[in-house]
């Protein structure tokens, strides 16, 4: 069978992982950092990234160890059947992860902007869409994160330059006046809200190229790019942005371009379809980590349960509190970031090591999961 | 399977006889050269029944071929006649193939093959500038419905021996003759393989068009990835580029491929004005087509869900407008666009003499007076009429633009910005998703290469820059490179 050992370039990888990021930015908000200082949240991002790197740490060994081995098959490799857990634990939490920001995307909908449509449909519509490109392969998603990326950067720019006008340096609050407790809480919420290195896991084996130096520029692109929406949100919107359960859409809402009153609807359009390449990216996952489940499934079955896991969450999020409670909760998503982002791999990459010593694996596998 | 020659000119006759009984263009004539029997065949109105006359019935008619049958045919081959195109060929499928394009066949008694003369002399059209791709400065002729005659066309314009037409055929009962044509080295071998592959697996009873096969070297995706062109002057530049035409008998539409998005935006016009012009045009065709495909859906979507977008002076104009009329406004736009489109298919349909009373009757007078009669409101109509000039600029895209305006009028009707931004993320994933022969079709805007995207999308290089750096198709961005 003819397989492409490498589908996409680490550059367009990355992209696509900025955009997947990037995308929940509009949730940042200073409850969603424990109150207080947006200033700080700067930091705390700074913070986040870093530790980041270290979470990365594994998941960039075990690509080293198992190059082109998607995250599934290396663990089945490495522990047996005990691999099948590894996949079944991702799958789980992707579905989880993006799903629980699904909801909260439809609760922005239903609670903030209050459309004349159901909400609950555009949900529906949303993740169709991120469906057909997980269908249509990792590729696929990838490049069209590409032109996402660029309108992405123009519909944030034109409002982030139209906000500018409207900065007020009075606004800004000196930093650490209250000491690093908020930092430190700040930093854990980002990294919590930071489920693209499960992606990252799962989806790196398929892209060539130099994926440290990348990931750097990653962490660094995010970085900049929420130190300067939290820098604006500060400084235009002052103590407003302290009320609001999302600050970033009250600035979009303040945007005036001459007689065009606001431009609040071209932003979330835009935001729209960065949610769509993230859960796109998010499914292609999941596929893989089902088709580790059971290998023997065609690959539509595993897009359609990832799917409908996502789908039951981002419900769950938007109709339950309970629910809501759990699925958004800091504490859970920290705990899965540590688990899928670096306790699995370290625990796949020990074992798959010892194997390697003993002349079992290490050499270079071509990408059996079906991405496309 | 119909056999092979049998050299018993009775049997052999009454073959095609029977094959083309009823069949009143069959013509067959006897003669006796110097007490050997032989027939002559061919198809009228296919053949020059002159050059038949003068190049073959003549000098046969005076010959004398030796006694000796296994002498005879190569005797008239090398001593009677003078026709350039000739060939032996023992098989009667073949036989019956060539007879019918334009080809006449001698039978001699005793031969076990049949010669065959390339007599055609069937009428063609003049070279005639396309109408649907008219060029401002280009070259005013275009392809016509002989393939050899298009050939020519080509071969004038690229003098080098590294210009290739490889025969081929399609068509179970059609035999539709075509030629792939590539510039060997430059051309990638994998994509001439993978047309040449495609083409032989093509499974069609009959071929009357270019576009029978356009399905078969494309996959699935809303945008094509098959070029089609009616310019010799584009085909040259194209397979300059690596590109593989296929030239169809029966059409003066030549397939081009693989065939990128980007290249629906570009004209020969582009390479023959000054670059700035050519560039300034393009981002013109850029808008074009947003303005095609989004407008109607972003207006319906913008007036009926979110009106704060629009000035307060326009908005205050769409809303006295949409009060004289009965309709909503997405009601208003649908029904417009459906309207807008029957027209223009009438007046394509319609005869010539027509076609402008079509156009007058539909555009004005019905526009006109469903506006002042209160039926429709006159920004909707504007944002119509406006959609459809748009798409015209960019006119390889119209098929895909049209069903487009429709899901994003829907699209935005229903669920607004987001509506059409869902819509159109699902348009890019699409195209995200569609390759030519292992070219993504996107490229090289996503996956991403500076270079390309400033050499000939984003802008167009002077001509000392694009003669420097050439740009083959199969070094774009994102090639699948096999394992």
């Amino acid at each position: 069978m003819e397989t492409t050992k490498h589908t996409v370039s680490a550059r367009q990888f990355f992209v696509m992982m900025f955009v997947s990021h990037a995308a929940l930015s509009l949730f940042t908000g200073s409850r969603s950092l424990g109150g207080g200082n947006l200033l700080e949240g700067i930091f705390s991002c700074g913070l986040a990234q870093l530790v980041g790197g270290a979470v990365m740490w594994p998941i960039l060994l075990l690509q080293r160890r198992c190059p082109g081995l998607p995250l599934p098959q290396a663990a089945e490799q490495a522990l047996g059947k005990w691999g099948k857990l590894v996949s079944a634990a991702y799958l789980l939490y992707l579905a989880a992860a993006n799903g629980a920001f699904l909801g909260l995307f439809q609760i922005f909908l239903q609670d903030t902007v209050n459309p004349e449509f159901s909400a609950s449909v555009t949900i529906v519509l949303l993740l169709l869409t991120a469906a057909y490109g997980a269908w249509r392969g990792i590729e696929c998603v990838a490049r069209c994160a590409g032109v996402v990326f660029v309108l992405f950067l123009l519909g944030t720019g034109l409002v982030f330059c139209i906000t500018a006008a409207r900065f007020e340096s009075e606004n800004l609050r000196p930093v650490f006046y209250d000491g690093w407790g908020q930092t430190l809480y700040g930093a854990a919420a980002f990294l919590a809200r930071t489920s693209v290195y499960a992606d990252m896991a799962v989806l790196l084996p398929f892209a060539k190229g130099v994926r440290a130096r990348h990931f750097w520029g990653w962490a660094l692109g995010c970085w900049g790019f929420i130190a300067v929406l939290l820098l604006l949100l500060a400084g235009c919107l002052g103590p407003y942005a302290d009320t609001q359960n999302f600050p970033v859409y009250a600035l979009s809402a303040i945007t005036e371009v001459r007689s065009m009153q606001r431009l609040d609807a071209v932003f979330i359009g835009v935001w729209i379809m960065a949610l769509i390449v993230r859960m796109g990216s998010a499914m292609a996952a999941g596929r893989a980590c089902f088709a580790g489940i059971f290998p023997k499934s065609r690959p539509g079955v595993g897009l359609c349960m990832a799917a409908a896991l996502m789908l039951a969450a981002a419900f769950a999020t938007a109709e339950s509190r309970s629910a809501r409670m759990f699925l958004l909760g800091a504490g859970a998503h920290l705990a899965g970031v540590f688990l899928c982002g670096a306790a699995l791999p370290l625990a796949v990459f020990l074992p798959a090591g010892r194997q390697k010593s003993k002349g079992k694996g290490g050499a270079a596998h071509e990408s059996q999961t079906p991405l496309r | 399977m119909a056999g092979t020659v049998t050299g018993d000119i009775r049997r052999d006759k009454a073959f095609f006889e029977q094959r083309f009984t009823n069949a009143m263009d069959f013509m067959l004539r006897d003669m006796d050269l110097g007490g050997v029997k032989a027939a002559l065949l061919a198809l009228d109105g296919l053949v020059s029944k002159q050059i038949i006359t003068l190049s073959i019935l003549n000098p046969l008619l005076a010959a004398r071929p030796p006694k000796d049958p296994r002498a005879r045919l190569s005797y008239i081959e090398e001593q009677v006649l003078g026709s350039m195109e000739q060939k032996r060929e023992r098989s009667l499928d073949t036989l019956l193939t060539l007879l019918m394009s334009g080809f006449a066949i001698l039978l001699v008694e005793g031969c076990g093959d049949a010669l065959v003369f390339g007599v055609q002399g069937f009428e063609t059209r003049g070279p005639e500038e396309p109408q649907n791709e008219v060029m401002q400065r280009g070259a005013k002729d275009g392809f016509t419905e002989s393939y050899q005659n298009n050939i020519a066309m080509i071969r004038r314009r690229m003098k080098t021996t590294a210009l290739k037409f490889e025969k081929a055929q399609v068509g179970s009962e059609s035999h539709t003759p075509l030629a792939l044509c590539y510039l060997e080295g430059v051309a990638s071998p994998e994509i001439v393989a993978g047309v040449r592959e495609k083409l032989r697996a093509c499974d069609l009873e009959t071929a009357l068009g270019a576009g029978y096969l356009a399905g078969y070297l494309e996959r699935r995706g809303l945008f094509s990835g098959v070029g089609q062109t009616e310019r010799p002057d584009v085909v040259c530049g194209k397979i300059a580029e690596g590109r593989v035409a296929v030239l169809v008998e029966g059409t003066p539409s030549v397939l081009l491929v693989p065939f990128l998005f980007v290249e629906n935006f570009q004209t020969m016009d582009d390479y023959l004005t000054r670059p700035f012009y050519a560039a300034f045009i393009r981002w013109l065709k850029y808008f074009a087509f947003f303005v095609s495909a989004f407008l109607p859906g972003l207006y319906v979507a913008i007036a009926a869900h979110h009106p704060e977008l629009l000035p307060e002076s326009l908005m205050l104009k769409i809303a006295g407008e949409e009060m004289r009329t009965p309709f909503p406004v997405f009601l208003e736009t649908l029904l417009l666009y459906f309207l807008y489109e029957i027209l223009r298919e009438a007046g394509l349909r319609a005869p010539k003499s027509l076609g402008s009373t079509v156009s007058i009757v539909g555009g004005l007078v019905i526009g006109e007076t469903a506006v002042e009669a209160g039926v429709v409101s006159a920004p909707s109509l504007m944002t119509v009429a406006l959609t459809a000039v748009a798409g015209y600029a960019v006119s390889r895209l119209y098929e895909p633009l049209s069903l487009l305006r429709l899901v994003f009028l829907i699209l935005g009707g229903i669920f607004g910005v987001w509506g059409v931004t869902i819509g159109l993320t699902l348009v890019l994933l699409d195209l995200s998703a569609t390759g030519s022969f292992g070219v993504p079709l996107l490229s090289p805007v996503s996956p991403f290469r500076a270079r390309l995207v400033w050499r000939d999308v984003a802008a167009r290089e002077p001509w000392k820059q694009l003669s420097k750096r050439r740009a083959r198709v199969q070094d774009m961005p994102g090639v699948e490179k096999k394992s």
